[in-house]
């Protein structure tokens, strides 16, 4: 093994990666710019939809001459104006009205009416609830009084559900779930083109055999262009980490409502330092993995047909490893990808399982060992490199 | 210089079987000489010269070159040979600059005289005006200059040439052969293969005909015409190409 020679090879492939359009795009434009444009167009619309449900949630249909007196004051104080129609579930469909109210003959039953797909719907018709329990309850105090009663009687206790998930849990788990498998298939298809540029490409340019014919070494070569592929598919997991904690960061302040959704995000070294950590086994094993599945094809776009379905494969275990409910046990640990995926979320959440952390960065090196050896034997197998 | 023994290749074919690539193929080369493989599409040139040169392994028997065996020193024998074919491409995104400098890099030519030999073959071969251009965005004259230049950036003693005009025009083509020709005035040992007749005829000292994987005769083109007393080569060859085994 020669330093010099697999530097030389190294550094010719990274050169040749950073002059490539298509491989900067997916290896380095996409990540920075995606999770931005995400949070950005989910924000505008998130805010908008809430703020034109908002005022769209003003009106309320009635049968006109149906409803008691003292329910008109309920109405009134629900700020909802009122609309007077024929049939009060038919207008709220129709959207004639965001919601509807019917009381029954005797009094006894108030109906609020709303339309469940629709956000204003649902905004009216909580308003007109609430109006309407503040004017029950005030019923109910003004007949205890006249009975000479306390109100206490009616609640002798209170329940309130307390959440002991700490905020950065919360955000954590949220965004664990995504993270996992955004950064995941990231790395895949960032890694996917300079796979197939140094290893199908070499036979389809055909560079190839005066590769081979040079007087290096095959290994040297092989860990030249595995370093290179690792490089750049593990640089697309940094630039993805680190666009997604930026504009994270910078989402929570633009976005309404995201705060629900993001939480108080974890931000600190330690989180980041731990999953870049975890994400170096997989690069490797994804670098050289994907090299080797590269290296059985004979043209461009015949390694993009094998590799395009690995990448929707590896999808599966890190969607699923994304899940809510989805405990992270020594056993699955060994499932690679699922793995990750679901360690990510645990680090995210702050409390990492020592014994799965150990296990999952564990088997994550054997495979990326496997992989590695498999692309370094499939380069020195002549049937592979002169497929015909 | 090179002596090639007994090699053989055989490649396993689900249809076919195992099919003998190359069989019992053995001559010699010496410095300043070419040795022309002469033989017809899928006849065993390209094999043999893969074998030479350690792309392939072989079945049996070896080749040695400059005194390292194929067998036991691979990274020492392709230090000695400088490898072209027709169809070879260049990295697109790299200059002829630095695709030179890195393949003088992989044959760990030292820093300071693989950039004075760059520079000197970019001269010698009129590839100034262009070094610093992207590959991609050269004529084929000027690619293939970039690929001879690629095959001689370590001095290798030896070239191996494997139909190396077979996809070009006549004025590339004769590009190609100047160099060979300066390469042997050199003192280089050179293995030429081609298909084209006239090619051999005009170029090689000493010509081998091979066909389905045998080496049927080998010597000068006066002594070929004495063997199977036929005057023009094409006659030489079909007639050799009738032979039922190796001279």
């Amino acid at each position: 093994m020669k330093l010099n020679v697999i530097l030389t090879v190294f550094r010719k492939e990274i050169l040749d990666l950073l002059r490539d359009r298509r491989t900067l795009l997916s290896m380095v434009v996409l990540p920075i710019v995606v999770f931005p444009l995400l949070f950005s167009v989910m924000g505008k619309f998130m805010g908008e939809a809430g703020k034109k449900a908002e005022s769209e949630a003003t009106t309320v249909a009635i049968v006109a001459d149906q409803i008691p007196s003292g329910f008109n004051s309920a109405i009134a104080r629900s700020g909802l104006s009122i609309v007077v129609v024929q049939d009060v579930a038919s207008a709220v469909e129709s959207k004639k009205a965001a919601t509807g109210l019917t009381v029954s003959p005797d009094g006894k039953l108030a109906k609020v009416y709303s339309e469940g797909t629709r956000q204003s719907s649902g905004i009216a018709a909580d308003k007109l609830r609430t109006a309407l329990n503040d004017y029950r309850d005030a019923m109910i105090l003004e007949k205890l009084k006249s009975v000479q009663l306390d109100a206490s009687a009616l609640k002798p206790f209170t329940v309130k559900r307390e959440n002991v998930a700490s905020e950065r849990r919360m955000g954590g788990s949220m965004l664990g779930s995504i993270l996992g498998y955004i950064v995941i298939l990231l790395m895949f298809s960032g890694g996917m083109y300079p796979a197939i540029d140094m290893a199908a490409g070499e036979k389809e340019r055909r560079t190839l055999e005066a590769l081979l014919a040079s007087p290096a070494n095959r290994t040297d070569i092989v860990l030249g262009k595995i370093l290179a592929c690792v490089a750049a598919t593990y640089s697309t997991a940094l630039l993805t980490t680190a666009s997604l904690f930026l504009s994270l960061k910078q989402g929570v302040v633009d976005m309404q409502g995201a705060e629900k959704l993001m939480g108080n995000v974890p931000t600190d070294p330690q989180t980041m330092v731990l999953m870049l950590l975890t994400l170096v086994p997989i690069a490797v094993m994804a670098g050289s993995l994907m090299l080797s599945i590269a290296l059985l094809a004979r043209s461009f776009k015949e390694a993009q047909s094998y590799l395009t379905p690995l990448v929707m494969l590896v999808i599966f275990p890190s969607l699923l490893g994304g899940l809510p409910g989805m405990e992270l046990t020594p056993t699955l640990s060994l499932i690679p990808i699922f793995n990750t995926s679901q360690l990510l979320k645990n680090i995210l959440q702050g409390d990492v399982p020592v014994l799965s952390f150990a296990i999952t960065n564990l088997a994550n090196i054997g495979y990326a060992v496997i992989c590695f050896l498999l692309a370094v034997r499939s380069f020195n197998n002549e049937n592979v490199l002169f497929r015909t | 210089m090179l002596q090639v023994n007994g090699l053989s290749r055989n490649f396993v074919d689900k249809k076919r079987g195992i099919v003998k690539a190359v069989d019992n193929v053995s001559f010699s080369v010496a410095k300043g000489e070419i040795f022309g493989l002469l033989g017809p599409n899928g006849a065993g040139k390209s094999t043999t010269l893969r074998l030479v040169s350690t792309m392939l392994k072989p079945s049996s028997g070896t080749a040695i070159i400059n005194g390292f065996d194929i067998a036991t020193h691979p990274a020492e024998v392709r230090r000695q040979i400088g490898f072209l074919t027709g169809d070879m491409g260049l990295y697109a995104r790299q200059t002829p600059r630095e695709t030179l400098m890195f393949f003088g890099r992989l044959a760990e030519v030292p820093e300071l005289q693989l950039s004075q030999r760059t520079d000197d073959l970019l001269r010698r071969l009129d590839m100034l005006d262009f070094a610093d251009t992207r590959c991609d965005k050269l004529s084929s004259g000027m690619k293939q200059k970039t690929a001879i230049a690629r095959t001689l950036i370590h001095d290798p003693p030896m070239l191996i040439l494997d139909e190396p005009t077979a996809t070009l025009d006549l004025p590339t083509a004769r590009v190609i052969e100047a160099s060979i020709l300066e390469a042997k005035r050199a003192g280089k040992c050179i293995v030429y293969s081609t298909h084209i007749m006239e090619e051999a005829e005009y170029l090689c000292d000493r010509i081998g005909v091979i066909n389905h994987g045998q080496l049927k005769i080998s010597g000068t083109m006066d002594e070929l015409r004495a063997i199977t007393g036929k005057q023009r080569l094409r006659e030489v060859f079909l007639e050799l190409l009738e032979l039922p085994s190796a001279a």
